[in-house]
Order: C-alpha cells, then sequence, then structure tokens
C-alpha cells in the first residue's frame, strides 16, 4: 500500500529531474552551437582609430574594484585604458554605447575632471562588453556594450 | 493576504539586503525560492506562489530598478512563481517533504533561466552574448533553486513541528500517516 502512494511520487519527481536535465542540455546545445563573439570598442581621437579591445584585453591592462551603490564595479581603469591606447592627454571623453537603463544606444560625455582612478570600464560577463562605471557618473547615464570611446 | 505579503518582503529582502559574498550567478535564488516555498507550503491555496512571487517581484523592481524593464524584472519572479504553483498540487500541496521540496525549488529557480534568455531575445541582444556561459548559468540555477528548495523543506518541517494553526492539519497528517 506504501509502496503504490509513494510510486506516483517518484514518477514525478524523475518527470521533473528529467526535465531539469533536458533543459541543462538544451543550455549547453545552445552554447556550443552559438558563434564566437567578435566584440571589441574603438578608442578613437577624432576620426582616427588608436587602438581595438575586446573584453580579453581590456582584463588584461588591469583590474581594480570599487564599491557604487552598494554593488561592487571591477575593470581597468579608464585612464589605464586610455594611456595604453596612446591617448592619456586629452579634455573630454566621449563614451559611445546603450544607456543601461534603457538599453538604447546612447553617449556620455565626461570631462577631464571627471575620470580619476574609480572611473572603470567593468565587463559584463553575461554579455563579453564592457560599461563604463565611475564616482561621477549617475547610475542611470552609465553606458555599456561600449563601442567608441572618442578623445579629444 | 498576510502571509502572501510577508514573503512577498522575505523575497525583497532576499534579493536586496541579504546577499552574499558570493559571485555566481543565481545565488539570490537560495533565500527568495525558500520563502516561496514556506510561503506555498503555509497557505496551500491554488495560485498563492504566484501572488507572492507578484507582490516580490513588483516590490524588488520598484527598489532595485533594473535594465531589463519593469515587466521582465516582475517575470523574472513571477513565472517561479506559476511553476511552483503547478508542481506543488502534483505532490498533494505538501511541500514539507524534502525531495518534492527540492525538485521544485530547482524546477522554479530553473524557469527563471528561460525569462532571462527570452529577456535578452526581445531586446535583441546577439544570441553570441545570451549563449555566453549559459550552461554554468543554468546549472547553478537548478542547484540554488534546489538548495532554496530544502530550506524551505527544513523550515516547513521545524513550523509543522512548532504546532502553528495553519499547519495543524498537516501535523495530524503527518502524525497519521503509517
Amino acid at each position: 500500500m506504501v509502496d503504490f502512494v509513494r510510486r506516483p511520487r517518484h514518477l514525478i519527481i524523475g518527470a521533473i529531474a528529467l526535465v531539469l536535465i533536458a533543459g541543462l542540455g538544451a543550455a549547453w546545445w545552445f552554447e556550443s552551437r552559438a558563434p564566437a563573439s567578435d566584440y571589441a570598442f574603438k578608442v578613437m581621437r577624432g576620426d582616427r582609430v588608436l587602438a581595438s579591445y575586446d573584453v580579453a584585453q581590456v582584463k588584461a591592462i588591469g583590474s581594480k574594484q570599487i564599491m557604487l551603490q552598494g554593488k561592487v564595479q571591477e575593470g581597468a581603469s579608464l585612464l589605464a585604458v586610455l594611456e595604453h591606447a596612446g591617448a592619456g592627454t586629452f579634455t573630454t571623453v566621449t563614451i559611445v554605447g546603450a544607456n543601461v537603463s534603457t538599453g538604447k544606444a546612447d553617449q556620455i560625455v565626461l570631462a577631464a575632471c571627471d575620470i580619476g582612478p574609480d572611473t572603470v570600464l567593468d565587463p559584463a560577463p553575461k554579455r563579453l562588453t564592457v560599461k563604463i562605471a565611475g564616482p561621477k557618473i549617475p547610475r542611470n547615464s552609465r553606458i555599456r556594450d561600449i563601442t567608441e570611446i572618442v578623445v579629444k | 493576504m498576510t502571509v502572501i505579503a510577508l514573503v512577498g518582503v522575505m523575497i525583497l529582502l532576499g534579493k536586496t539586503v541579504l546577499r552574499m559574498p558570493i559571485h555566481v550567478p543565481g545565488h539570490s535564488g537560495v533565500l527568495w525560492i525558500a520563502a516561496l516555498i514556506i510561503g506555498c507550503g503555509v497557505v496551500r491555496r491554488r495560485g498563492s506562489a504566484t501572488l507572492m512571487a507578484l507582490v516580490g517581484g513588483v516590490l524588488v523592481a520598484l527598489v532595485q530598478p533594473s535594465s531589463a524593464g519593469f515587466l521582465f524584472a516582475v517575470a523574472k519572479y513571477v513565472v517561479p512563481g506559476i511553476v511552483l504553483d503547478l508542481v506543488a498540487p502534483l505532490f498533494g500541496g505538501r511541500l514539507d517533504g524534502i525531495a518534492p521540496a527540492i525538485f521544485a525549488g530547482a524546477a522554479a529557480h530553473a524557469s527563471k533561466g528561460v525569462v532571462d534568455l527570452l529577456q535578452g531575445l526581445v531586446t535583441g541582444i546577439p544570441v553570441s552574448m545570451l549563449a555566453v556561459g549559459l550552461t554554468a548559468t543554468t546549472a547553478f540555477n537548478i542547484a540554488f533553486g534546489a538548495l532554496g528548495g530544502l530550506i524551505g523543506a527544513i523550515v516547513l518541517r521545524t513550523l509543522i513541528r512548532a504546532r502553528i494553526p495553519q499547519l495543524a492539519d498537516l501535523e495530524t497528517a503527518s502524525e497519521e500517516a503509517p
């Protein structure tokens, strides 16, 4: 009698387990078949491209952690990346990409005084792109999926 | 209704305040899935998990606005609540059992990953970006959902043994069972 009552429960658990395993298998299949990301952003002075970086190259430049609005942002300092690209001197920097809040194409212009050692290019692990974050950049003005960094 | 509101707040706290310092996707699900399991086990009405998840999801979306947009931010909680409402009756509404709670929690939290994927597709994120770490994220969602289910079941069992009025019939049922 107990076995008869238990069996449906075991079948249900087995069915759920199968669904979860199938879901995991589907995720693995999708990930293995997806095209490799060709994301990279350009550092430019005017119309001249100084350098191009993908996420791995940005990580290789360096990494520091900062705390902003209770969340950890971690990545290479923007100043270090610009220095690496040969754009260490500038008066303004325009970051082109997508707005973090709306997801729409957007850009932000930062004066030299707005950029410090705590302004970082934070790689987003899920998106394989970078976003800009810093103490003088309001959260809803942050730019993600950066495509260009233009210095003047 | 008190339990529903309470669980909604617990979901908010689990997502915003009681954060664990581990940088692994889906870890916050341990707490809010446990809260849903507990609430589902206490209320035991059809649709209760969905309602609790809706309350919690709206609170989280308001307190912690996400780039995903309000709708998807709420859906990430409502869909697991719906899954829990579909799975719980299969076990007679008894989520104080360890195995049922583990698998119900795992299934519920795994469904959140589906919402994340849909959100990415709708917002036009390239497939190559969506696929990055998908297997690991899915595995973590399942694992943390299962852990949340386990914690929820243990708390429910403790509440049953503590003889709270809402669970008095469950205590009687467990005493009568061979």
